[in-house]
């Protein structure tokens, strides 16, 4: 039940964070956040992390359900993740990439809590 | 039609899915409740009398509930041409019988004492539809065959929406993340966008699996040439089961029973769940007998058997197994055993639950902005499609909007209120539930066509989160129990409904006082463009229009 509920959380959270990541790689984002145009090396570092991190959601959904269910849910995590992000960053732009931050996070000591306990 | 690709595909998702949008709004909105819809039931048939009533009953013994379930069908129905029985459980500790004269004919039910056999008469508990309610609501509006043929063709309209949607929207990936609150018509078309995009997987998988559930009534022909018309038959075909038999017309007793379930139960290992005979008197009785599923087992499967057993009813011979997990019928059927449980969400628990709440809830709001759109672009700039009975039109399209959206959700959260204040003692309370449902959405329609499209909206989304908020002082009122209660005894069920119904009231009180405020602002704003010079020919259309 406590790793179910870790594993959701950490699949919820790295969706979210790759999802920030991505917001971040694009000019008009990255601008809104930290008000100034990134530079080259920074809009592919953000673009690899966010693709990065919303691969290794699925990992934390097949530990819960298997692959075949994790795969759905991980649709379902991608969904939510970017709605999350997308009304949370006009009301907030920094506290929503500092989220993303955090999530990065939390979401691996989660994941480092399932496998120690299993 | 207008001349480039685009544009025409603009015409028509603007005006294909106008009509529909309300439907589909109704559609959304239930089928997304009907994801809870077993909370919602369990909430509504008052927990605290479920349990006072099953409290000093006897653990439930099936082989008994077996035998007097066949004695009052033997009684009650002899002619019937199908039995079914739903046998006790921990949770359900009545007998629950239902039978039909003919195929045609509709199930009659009843609910047994599962030791005594009596009619458990009016129990003390709510007799409701529940959640099923938003469950029928949803794919056929309480209407049968027409309303499933209603709600297909609005979901064939809803997929090429979604189509001529992407093709409309220019900027899929460079809005991706866009959403600008504050600037009107910007804004509504910023959310309408990014509601579809985010959830589109979800949107397209939900609506096709919809469709694809109903394939046997909406495209018929195939089996029905193929079988003559005998669609059982071709059940039993995809399914690998034993073909139905032929009625013979020979008069031939049901084997008790009993006997029928303590072999079942012995050969899967199992506890037998439902037990279902056609032809009950005839020489061509089968009895099918069907086991209960492990739930954590189910979670993690899409589709397989929970294990049923089929018999020979007049001689107890076995004439098919079929083991839990076993997975029937080649491709095609197991394709569709997966979209069905794809749509149902029989899989996954709760969490997965919540992701299609939260999915379908966005799908709701899409189709409430779009609607909403269309008029806000056309209240900034009338633009005249219906010449002179445009302002007429408008008019219509606003109050169904505000009905057909702020309505429903107050017609919805009613019937949780209509369900705790319609006497438990009412014959046909049920029924009486689904009908002052139904009034009070027509109610709001009224109240749409005679108040200013404003007022409307923040009047009934103000109503909407008061019935939502009060939810819980309703509820203690009536039977005594609350949230809090429910959650000190470890009904997270009965306290998750309340919650949620709070949180949503919370919500709608944020979209009342957002459409308050902008109804003060707009007649200001309009003063503050006719001032201008270069405006005065468009005030003098919205002058006409209103």
């Amino acid at each position: 039940m406590m790793q179910t509920m870790l594993n959701v959380f950490a699949a919820l959270l790295l969706c979210y964070a790759g999802m920030t990541a991505l917001c971040l790689a694009m000019d008009r984002h990255h601008n809104q956040v930290l008000k100034r145009a990134p530079a080259a090396s920074a809009r592919q570092g953000f673009r690899w992390a966010g693709w990065l991190l919303l691969a290794l959601a699925v990992v934390p959904c097949a530990w819960a359900w298997g692959l075949s269910i994790g795969v759905i849910a991980w649709f379902g995590f991608l969904s939510a993740g970017a709605l999350a992000l997308v009304f949370m960053l006009p009301y907030g732009p920094r506290f929503a990439a500092m989220l993303g931050a955090g999530s990065v996070v939390a979401s691996l000591l989660m994941m480092l809590i399932v496998k120690v306990s299993t | 039609m207008k001349n480039t690709f685009r544009q025409s595909m603009s015409w028509l998702h603007t005006w294909g899915s106008l009509w529909f949008a309300w439907i589909l709004f109704a559609v959304f909105f239930t089928g997304t409740l009907g994801v809870f819809d077993d909370a919602i039931s369990h909430w509504m048939r008052d927990p605290l009398a479920v349990t006072a009533a099953s409290e000093g009953a006897p653990p439930p013994d099936r082989l008994q509930a077996a035998k007097v379930g066949q004695a009052f069908l033997e009684k009650n129905a002899p002619k019937a041409e199908f039995w079914s029985m739903g046998l006790p459980n921990e949770e359900n500790t009545k007998l629950r019988v239902f039978w039909r004269d003919t195929p045609q004919a509709e199930f009659q039910d009843r609910e047994l004492d599962p030791v005594t056999g009596e009619d458990a008469g009016p129990s003390k508990e709510r007799k409701t539809e529940g959640g099923h309610h938003f469950v029928h609501m949803h794919f056929e509006f309480h209407a049968g065959d027409a309303g499933i043929w209603l709600v297909g063709v609005a979901a064939m309209v809803m997929l090429v929406a979604l189509v001529s949607g992407i093709v409309v929207h220019k900027k899929i990936f460079v809005d991706f993340f866009t959403f600008r609150p504050g600037k009107g018509q910007r804004s509504w078309l910023d959310s309408h966008n990014a509601l579809s995009v985010l959830t589109l997987p979800f949107q397209f998988m939900i609506v096709y699996t919809g469709v694809v559930a109903f394939a046997s009534i909406y495209m018929p022909a195939a089996a029905m040439v193929r079988y003559n018309g005998d669609l059982d038959h071709f059940f039993a075909d995809i399914q690998e089961r034993p073909a139905p038999r032929q009625m013979q017309n020979v008069a031939a007793p049901v084997t008790p029973l009993p006997d029928l379930v303590t072999a079942a139960e012995e050969r899967i290992g199992r506890e037998a769940r439902v037990i279902s005979v056609s032809h009950p008197g005839d020489a061509s009785a089968s009895a099918r007998i069907f086991m209960r599923g492990d739930e954590a087992e189910m979670a993690s499967r899409l589709r397989g058997s929970n294990g049923s057993v089929q018999f020979d009813a007049v001689s107890g011979e076995i004439l098919d197994t079929e083991m839990p997990g076993e997975i029937r019928g080649a491709g095609a059927f197991s394709t569709f055993q997966s979209m069905r449980a794809l749509h149902f969400v029989t899989f996954g628990g709760y969490t997965i639950k919540w992701l299609y709440f939260i999915c379908g809830m966005a799908g709701a709001a899409m189709l409430a902005t779009g609607a909403i759109l269309f008029m806000v672009k056309r209240r900034k700039k009338p633009a005249g499609e219906f010449g002179a009975s445009t302002a007429r039109v408008y008019r219509v399209v606003d109050a169904l909007n505000v009905s057909g959206i702020a309505g429903l959700m107050l017609a919805s959260i009613g019937y949780f209120w209509i369900n705790r204040l319609v006497p438990v003692a009412l014959p046909e309370r049920e029924t009486w539930e689904i009908g002052l449902f139904f009034a009070l959405w027509f109610l709001t329609l009224v109240h749409a066509s005679l108040r200013p499209t404003m007022r409307g909206w923040v009047e009934q989304l103000a109503a909407t989160a008061f019935l939502c908020l009060a939810l819980p002082l309703i509820n203690m009122l009536t039977t005594g129990d609350n949230f809090a209660a429910a959650l000190a005894r470890g009904d997270g069920e009965a306290a998750g409904v309340e919650l949620t119904a709070m949180a949503s009231g919370l919500l709608c009180i944020v979209a009342a006082r957002f459409v308050h405020r902008k109804s003060l602002q707009a007649p200001q704003a309009a003063k503050a463009r006719a001032g201008k010079p270069g405006s005065a020919v468009e005030a003098d259309v919205e002058a006409e229009a209103a």
